[in-house]
């Protein structure tokens, strides 16, 4: 933790910098008032200052040198459903919405909750039907659909 | 209003309770998860239902409070305190019942206040210029950096991190284009939904899974709802109190329901005697944080509808969705669209009221629900997130969007960093921007006008002020990393 939070000072710090010198470039000032630059520019000034600020006030920066997660198992499921999100995001024009979340669904709890396949499938599949009705049919938003009309 | 807003009213305040009892699912993420579905309703329909859903999950976390010591949400963490005391006493129905009735009383008298207080601040307002909108909108914004649990340091980071987030995109004053980097889709900015719903459902979603949910099991019958005499007596002047407190500090920016709740368990130990009693069984410990946190709810309706202010980030999210339905709150929204804000004002009032007669007679059925499993509903919430997401804009970007602001928002969660300044700075810049830019360009001494406007100077110097008492006010990070609040 206290790795990844020195590591995000640092951003603040140069994502600042890099913000301000950007806004410089769209014009801070014009004749008829300010630029475009100019909000982002007091935006980029406030970052770089906050960041400072958490690196040398004391007691602002976290010293605690535990992991992120809490543990190995909880690093893999939070990662799994990461992927999995990811995962939905690449295959749902593909394959279009139901299916994807059908199949991805399960999969996914399967994969986090030690429970039988039959709850998985059931309790993924009807959820990922109850969304699809709720906003393709009940209010009329169009979905990616796939390769089977659904 | 018409029948399909009580109807919304009615729903709203279902989904809201159960959304209070159910653990591992948050007011905030859900109106964020359920601001699309709005997306189809007209605007008073889609704030009623929104209103409702968030007063209604006040109440719902009061009852995991009370039943099983966990609170169902943030502003329930003191109904724990006496609330569950009483349940171990066998006294969780006289509990139950004075939290709905509490509930009910506090929302009910800042709807009054509301009435008659808002069109006088959107008269006082009409006078505002863009220096004195820009005055008050720092003051909020300072404010909330005040108020928030953290770091204000952390807390101006992430405010800093919202302007900058809201400013990609065209600007809208020079129509020239900033962070877009050639990207067709920053041209249009970053999308709203896509952040909120990342920052409060996914992010929510991933810390639950990390901590691998389980919800407990709830033991014995609930008996005898209705308080008895004696507790309605001890409870009337709690009831004044808490009001009172939660309806000033909804209003001001950066307070809440979780501060008005704090703040009145503690001024009932202070001035309902025997204070030693306090977390043992006392009816006031219940009374007087949930008339409090339900009447910062409704008071805080009013900046965001007078001023069109938000002061949270749940009237930061009401906000979005009124803009997004082509609906700009403010001291004109009254005189202009009445029938809007009168329509927001009375499904405040019938949604207060379904709180209460509704949430009575199914107390059985919200204890039973206590008995979900979050695997239950973890793929159902993820999906929400997806469509939802989706649903704006039928762009596969907003997705990634999304995911990214999940993943961002987690970590910066687990790192003591909170989302609010965050999300009220991506709602409030466009409008800052905009304030201060038209001051700037009206004035012939510049960066003068907002000193030389009476009511600016005020506001920018409390502003100042405050920020001065926040530099010199300690507040060291927490050596143990549980995950920052929202």
């Amino acid at each position: 933790m206290r790795r990844l939070d020195r590591l995000l000072i640092a951003l603040w710090i140069l994502l600042g910098l890099a913000v301000c010198a950007y806004a410089t470039q769209l014009g801070l000032f014009g004749p008829s008032g300010p630029e475009s630059g100019f909000f982002p520019f007091v935006t980029g000034v406030l970052l770089t200052t906050s960041g400072v600020g958490i690196a040398i006030v004391p007691g602002q920066r976290i010293e605690s040198s535990a992991s992120l997660f809490d543990d190995a198992a909880a690093r893999r499921r939070v990662l799994l459903v990461i992927a999995a999100v990811a995962a939905m995001i690449i295959l749902m024009p593909w394959l279009g919405f139901l299916t994807t979340a059908a199949i991805m669904s399960p999969l996914l709890l399967r994969a986090i909750e030690p429970r039988s396949w039959l709850f998985c499938v059931l309790t993924g599949g009807t959820a990922a039907v109850l969304i699809a009705l709720l906003f393709a049919r009940l209010l009329d938003v169009p979905l990616p659909v796939g390769p089977m009309g659904f | 209003m018409n029948p399909g807003h009580l109807y919304l009213c009615f729903i709203g305040t279902l989904i809201g309770t159960l959304i209070g009892v159910l653990p591992g699912i948050g007011p905030l993420a859900t109106l964020s998860l359920l601001l699309p579905i709005t997306l189809t309703l007209d605007p008073v329909g889609s704030i009623a239902m929104l209103a409702a859903i968030f007063y209604g999950a006040m109440y719902g976390g009061a009852i995991t409070s009370i039943l099983i010591n966990i609170p169902g949400e943030a502003a329930s963490v003191v109904t724990t305190l006496d609330g569950h005391a009483m349940a171990r006493q066998g006294r969780a129905g006289a509990a139950l019942g004075m939290a709905a009735f509490s509930s009910f009383i506090g929302g009910t008298f800042a709807l009054l206040l509301l009435t008659f207080f808002s069109p006088w601040l959107a008269a006082v307002a009409i006078r505002f210029g863009p220096p004195e909108y820009a005055g008050l909108m720092m003051l909020g914004l300072v404010c909330t950096l005040l108020m928030i649990q953290g770091s204000p340091l952390r807390g101006l980071a992430m405010m800093a991190l919202g302007f900058l987030l809201a400013s990609i995109g065209i600007d809208i004053v020079n129509g020239t284009e900033r962070f877009t980097f050639g990207s067709i889709n920053l041209t249009a900015g970053i999308d709203l939904l896509a952040v909120v719903i990342g920052l409060f459902g996914v992010s929510e979603i991933l810390l639950n899974v990390e901590e691998n949910l389980r919800s407990k099991a709830v033991t014995g019958r609930i008996r005898n709802l209705m308080p008895t005499r004696a507790d309605w007596r001890a409870a009337l002047p709690a009831h004044l109190r808490g009001s009172s407190l939660g309806f000033v500090l909804g209003i001001i920016p950066g307070g809440g329901p979780i501060t008005a709740s704090f703040m009145a368990y503690a001024a009932e130990k202070r001035f309902a005697g025997r204070s030693h009693e306090f977390g043992s069984g006392r009816i006031e410990g219940v009374a007087g944080p949930e008339s409090s946190n339900n009447s910062a709810v409704v008071s805080g309706m009013i900046p965001l509808l007078s001023l069109g202010i938000p002061g949270n980030a749940v009237t930061a999210l009401l906000l979005g969705a009124l803009i997004i339905q082509g609906v700009q709150p403010g001291p004109m929204l009254i005189t202009q669209q009445p029938d809007i804000f009168w329509g927001v004002v009375a499904s405040l009032f019938v949604g207060n009221v379904f709180l209460l007669i509704l949430n009575i007679p199914m107390l059985g059925l919200w204890v039973q629900l206590l008995r979900v499993p979050y695997a239950v509903l973890f793929p159902l919430i993820l999906l929400l997130a997806l469509v939802g997401t989706f649903a704006a804009n039928k762009n596969l970007f907003d997705l990634w969007v999304m995911l990214g602001f999940g993943v961002g928002g987690y970590v910066l969660r687990k790192l003591q960093y909170e989302m609010t300044p965050l999300v009220l700075a991506f709602v409030l810049a466009p409008l800052f921007e905009q304030s201060v830019r038209q001051a700037l360009v009206m004035s012939p001494h510049g960066a003068l006008i907002f000193l030389q406007r009476p009511v600016s100077f005020v506001l920018i110097a409390l502003s100042l002020a405050l920020a001065v008492a926040m530099a010199f006010r300690r507040r060291p990070v927490a050596a143990k990393e549980s995950p920052g609040p929202i």
